[in-house]
């Protein structure tokens, strides 16, 4: 499970440049929209970059749950507390509430929990050799 | 800002939505950049996409578009998994389907 946790790190890498780079594109619309949307396309080819690394290890579900979950809450907290975006109880509830589908739509929907043996052995064979690589490569 | 104003800045968000779908199969077929043109074309896909966002926040909240687009993007991989390739929805996902619908409407409703 150890050799897990650089794809964990990747996933929350990938999460933080993916907000940053939103965030400062908002900021930066009004004085400076050309370089904001320019640090929001490197931050952003950084961000799917590492998810595509997380990916890898991590069920694409779990990711994509993270990502959405954490992300959202990033977002939001960043918009109200820096960018003085307004924030109401109602407004906060429906966000929540967006969360919750998101989460339940994922638990409804994925097939990722009972994975199909015959398909997975070559899969994660292949993935295992890669990141034995990749790690030994980065010398970790 | 009345709901006519806004269609222009929620279309480009469903627009998002969509190229961000494609984007994301064309990340999970890129295997980790090991077939660099998926990744190529994923990463391209979502520089349109937030460009989309871009343009939609000019006039949106960036919490309210953000939540927006994930809920977009969600419920339109959901119900094309399941009207095109018959993937199967539990009553858990029917319930988040509903639940992403009442909190769309919400929050349109209290961001007037």
């Amino acid at each position: 499970m150890t050799s897990n946790k650089i794809y964990w790190f990747f996933l929350f890498m990938s999460i933080g440049f993916e907000v940053t780079g939103t965030s400062i594109m908002k900021a930066s619309q009004e004085n400076w929209p050309v370089l904001g949307m320019g640090l929001m396309f490197i931050l952003l080819a950084l961000a799917y970059f590492t998810l595509s690394k997380a990916v890898l290890k991590l069920p694409v579900g779990v990711a994509f749950a993270y990502w959405e979950g954490l992300g959202l809450a990033l977002i939001t907290l960043i918009s109200t507390m820096l960018l003085g975006e307004q924030m109401n109880s109602l407004k906060f509830l429906a966000i929540c509430m967006l969360l919750c589908g998101t989460y339940m739509v994922n638990k409804g929907t994925e097939e990722g929990h009972v994975p199909d043996p015959g398909k997975n052995t070559a899969g994660s064979g292949a993935q295992i050799s890669q990141a034995q690589n990749s790690q030994s490569k980065g010398g970790m | 800002m009345n709901i006519a104003q806004l269609l222009p800045y929620l279309g480009a968000l469903v627009i998002a939505a969509i190229l961000d779908i494609i984007a994301n199969l064309f990340l999970a077929k890129s295997k980790g950049f090991k077939h660099i043109s998926y990744g190529i074309s994923a990463i391209i896909m979502i520089l349109l996409a937030f460009s989309c966002l871009a343009y939609a926040v000019t006039a949106l909240d960036l919490a309210v578009a953000y939540a927006l687009w994930g809920a977009f993007g969600i419920l339109g991989t959901s119900l094309a998994a399941w009207a095109l390739f018959g993937q199967k929805i539990r009553p858990i996902g029917w319930l988040g389907i509903f639940t992403l619908i009442a909190g769309i409407s919400l929050l349109h409703y209290s961001s007037m």
